[in-house]
């Protein structure tokens, strides 16, 4: 039995998305980011870096239960425990750690700070304080897409002619390109993927389970906690 | 093969070294790997690049925002440190060899280290690896 900590954001969807794929069994606890829930002591035991996804496998490394945090250590450790969607060896286990690491080091930064100045930051700080950031940050997105679009030109999925965990890595940070200003429209090679993922059954049951959870609403108190003082004081 | 994170993990499996085959040794190894390539990675950039842009003359939005978090991350790592020499646990791993060069740049990017003794002395033991010294000499810096 696993325990899913999580919200309605690409990266927890990351792992609803995985836990349907492999068909594990799990528990969903909602952890309200903008409530400050992440910063519960239960909670920060569990993810150190006070960020959701994290998940605790009661049945981990020796049966004894593991916490663990960071969306891409729990699609790896998933798909190790359960020998599916990352290829045990060779150039296909490659493909597929090279295209994670570029979700992880790159699209969701990236796409994460885009949204961050286009909306959260756009609504509370005048134009001259956001537009630089906000055109770094989209033009990097645009440069990902030009990046990702070029890739699946030649493959069906990201790492190559087969479904991996970096494709669930990546889809979630694909849902509203217009939020960051992108139009897939301009990318036929990422829109026929996003619609072939989008289709999946475990992607809908994926979905689904978010489905009710509130699209972050930032308030005064909700901005400290995600941005301000409450993020940054010593623990 | 491209993404650092995925060339360190590469070479570990290839050549059994720098991570353990399985267990929890291995689960740590991994997530703090991830941690490292994505959080302190990205995050140290963006503090870099602005550096680059205020020492040019140019805006540098932000330097404040980012460098908050980047102290943040710092102190996720002195924490975890503080039950063990190395990220994953008593053995040195990739996951050192991902946040190590950025935690190494820690005066170019005005982070205080005093306050953080667990992850100065992290920061030494790792230095003072021979292979540490061969990979941080070759290519000559020239940053
Ligand atoms: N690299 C991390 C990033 C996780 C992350 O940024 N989580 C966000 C939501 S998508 C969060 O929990 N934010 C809470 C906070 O900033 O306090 C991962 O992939 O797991």
């Amino acid at each position: 039995m696993i325990d899913l900590y999580s919200w309605a954001t690409p990266n927890g969807r990351k792992v609803h998305i995985m836990l349907a794929e492999t068909g594990l069994d799990y528990t969903p606890h909602a952890v309200d980011i903008h409530a400050g829930d992440q910063f519960s002591p239960e909670f920060l035991a569990i993810s150190p870096n006070n960020r959701i996804p994290a998940i605790v496998d009661r049945d981990g490394p020796g049966g004894k239960p593991l916490a663990l945090f960071e969306s891409g250590a729990i699609l790896h450790y998933l798909a190790e425990k359960t020998g599916q969607l990352l290829p045990r060896e060779g150039e296909d286990r490659a493909r597929v750690m090279e295209w994670l690491m570029f979700q992880m080091g790159g699209i969701g930064p990236m796409f994460g700070q885009a949204n961050h100045f286009r909306i959260y930051a756009a609504k509370r700080f005048p134009e001259e304080q956001i537009a630089y950031g906000r055109e770094r940050y989209t033009s990097e997105t645009s440069r990902l897409y030009r990046v990702m679009d070029k890739r699946l030109a030649d493959n069906l999925y990201f790492a190559g002619d087969f479904y991996s965990i970096a494709d669930i890595a990546i889809y979630p940070w694909c849902r509203n390109p217009e939020r960051r200003g992108v139009d897939h429209a301009e990318h036929p090679n990422v829109l026929r993927w996003f619609n072939q993922i989008d289709a999946r059954p475990a992607v809908i049951e994926g979905n689904k389970i978010l489905e009710g959870v509130p699209r972050a609403q930032l308030d005064d108190k909700a901005w400290d906690i995600m941005f301000g003082q409450a993020q940054y004081q010593k623990r | 093969m491209f993404e650092s994170g995925a060339i360190l993990l590469y070479i570990a499996e290839k050549s059994g070294q720098l991570l353990a085959a399985d267990g929890l040794a291995r689960v740590e190894a991994l997530k703090w790997l991830f941690f490292g390539s994505s959080q302190v990675t990205h995050t140290a950039m963006q503090v870099h690049y602005l550096l680059g842009r205020k020492a040019a003359g140019e805006p540098h939005d932000n330097l404040k925002v980012y460098a908050g978090e980047l102290d943040r991350l710092y102190g996720i790592l002195d924490g975890v440190l503080a039950s063990r020499d190395y990220l994953a646990g008593a053995e040195y791993t990739i996951a050192d060899i991902s946040a190590w060069p950025w935690v190494d740049r820690h005066q170019a990017h005005g982070m205080e280290l005093a306050p953080r003794p667990r992850l100065r002395d992290w920061l030494k033991r790792i230095g003072d690896r021979p292979a540490t010294r061969r990979g941080t000499d070759i290519p000559p810096r020239g940053d």
